[in-house]
């Protein structure tokens, strides 16, 4: 008995599988990350893979019938945007220093009707001649004077400590102003007409990198030696870790941002 | 044996004379006075409240803390959203949404930890007793944030924002550094000497600067 299906027919049968595994691969290669450079001669490099992690036990929403006239539908009973869950598979405005290194010099904030699109902006003093800037867009109707105040505590890689002093801007409506920070400290950046504009703003003297707690924070030309890391993740318990740099090497830590780290208390 | 130049000989006993005092001192059996001030600005002001408080020179010693402060949560949000609270207060949290909505509480700063995970009609309630700014916050819902700021004694004022001057009653008589605390920073915090005495009223004006 000869087999009905047509060869082009078992063809097609086989191949959408295996077009969409190469679909993936191909996919997977264009995203993945550039690879990272070798260590510099007599330099070692750190290379730092974040991870946030959900409070153990949260579950999701919980849902509801609802009844009308023709047919009932379930609905989140959380809805709105007071309701809105932290997505933990990538925190954004995460922020990793280093006691070595250099990072940005400049960041860039747009205040629209939602806010600020960050949260958190690391900046390095380190490697070049001048202040580091924050550029603040104002996409509102009317003026806002900006304010950024040094808290009183040490950041890693502090140059002249003491030094920073509070700073100020007014952005007209649709322009752009810089701010120009000369001196390394943790600012509170936040808004005279909107509370809500706010944004902390790391300023050190050496190794500094933003992005998301799915990515990975890469120090490099390091001299050896241990260095600090300090990972501030938006709203989680921050996280300091001792790395040691061996010359040609590439010294790899985990930071894990989550709440379960956090003593456990009340009644 | 004297010591050698630059070396210091430690001084326990001393030391503990002066935790002594200050764990005996007793606010409710002490002399009182009172503290009125007015703080000066010297730009815009945010708006958003300023703490004064005073720190008593040997210690806080022992003050009769307030009962117990109530926080609802209904709506994703804390309410209160800010307050102050005395060293040695408890903060009840109270899930009491209308929805079966679960919340955590956990907070960052001067202290830190996790309250858990408590379903609608439940509470959780901690003793907040390390001095200085708290974040609240709930690690499922990113947009429910609070703050407290704890007070080392009852001997504090909340200066609204659209209020210059305060007064702190009920001040045990001694030495005390003045102190404030913003929530929306904007000038450098004031650091200044006060003398309160006993059945008077000491004036001080805060300058705020930047």
């Amino acid at each position: 008995m000869t087999n009905p299906v047509p060869a082009f027919g078992r063809l097609r049968h086989w191949s959408l599988p295996v077009g969409l595994a190469l679909l993936l691969v191909a996919l997977a290669a264009c995203s993945s990350a550039p690879a990272l450079p070798d260590p510099a001669p007599g330099m070692g490099q750190i290379l730092v893979s974040l991870k946030a992690v959900p409070k153990e036990g949260v579950k999701g929403p919980r849902r509801e019938r609802v009844q009308d006239d023709y047919a009932s539908s379930s609905h989140s009973v959380e809805s709105g945007k007071q309701y809105q869950r932290v997505k933990y598979d990538a925190i954004a405005d995460t922020v990793v220093l280093c006691s070595g290194g250099s990072g940005p010099r400049s960041a860039a904030l747009v205040a629209g009707k939602d806010g600020l699109d960050h949260t958190q902006v690391a900046l390095s003093l380190a490697g070049g001649t001048g202040p580091a800037e924050v550029s603040v867009t104002n996409r509102r109707a009317a003026p806002l004077t900006f304010v950024a105040v040094p808290r009183d505590v040490e950041v890693v890689g502090a140059k002249g400590a003491g030094s920073a002093r509070i700073l100020d801007i007014t952005v007209a409506p649709g322009q752009t102003a810089k701010l120009a920070i000369a001196s390394t400290a943790i600012y509170d950046l936040t808004c005279d007409e909107d509370e809500t504009l706010a944004c902390v703003v790391y300023v050190t003297g050496a190794g500094a990198w933003i992005g998301a707690t799915d990515q990975k924070a890469f120090f490099a030309d390091l001299q050896p030696g241990d260095y600090d890391i300090v990972v501030y993740g938006p709203r989680l318990p921050v996280v300091r870790k001792t790395v040691k740099v061996v010359a040609g090497q590439r010294a790899q830590t985990e930071a894990e941002l989550s709440v379960n780290r956090l003593h456990k208390c009340g009644h | 044996m004297r010591p050698v130049s630059g070396q210091h000989l430690p001084r326990p006993v001393y030391t503990r004379v002066i935790q002594a005092q200050a764990a005996d001192f007793k606010w409710d059996d002490a002399k009182k006075g009172s503290l009125k001030g007015t703080l000066k600005f010297s730009a815009k002001r945010a708006g958003a409240p300023i703490v004064v408080y005073l720190l008593r020179d040997g210690g806080e010693g022992k003050f009769t803390v307030p009962g117990a402060l109530e926080v609802r949560q209904e709506g994703a949000k804390f309410a209160p959203n800010f307050t102050v609270l005395v060293k040695g207060q408890t903060a009840k949290f109270i899930n009491d949404e209308k929805k079966d909505i679960a919340h955590n509480v956990y907070f960052l700063g001067a202290a830190e930890g996790d309250l858990g995970i408590f379903e609608k009609g439940e509470s959780v309630q901690h003793e907040f007793t390390e001095a200085g700014e708290v974040s609240l916050h709930c690690s499922i819902h990113k947009n429910m944030d609070g703050k407290f700021f704890i007070a080392p004694s009852p001997a504090f004022a909340l200066v609204e924002s659209d209020a210059e001057s305060f007064s702190i009653s009920g001040v045990p008589a001694g030495k005390y550094k003045l102190k404030t605390w913003q929530k929306q920073k904007r000038f450098k915090d004031v650091e200044l000497e006060v003398n309160i005495e006993e059945g008077k009223e000491a004036g001080v004006t805060v300058e705020m600067a930047r």
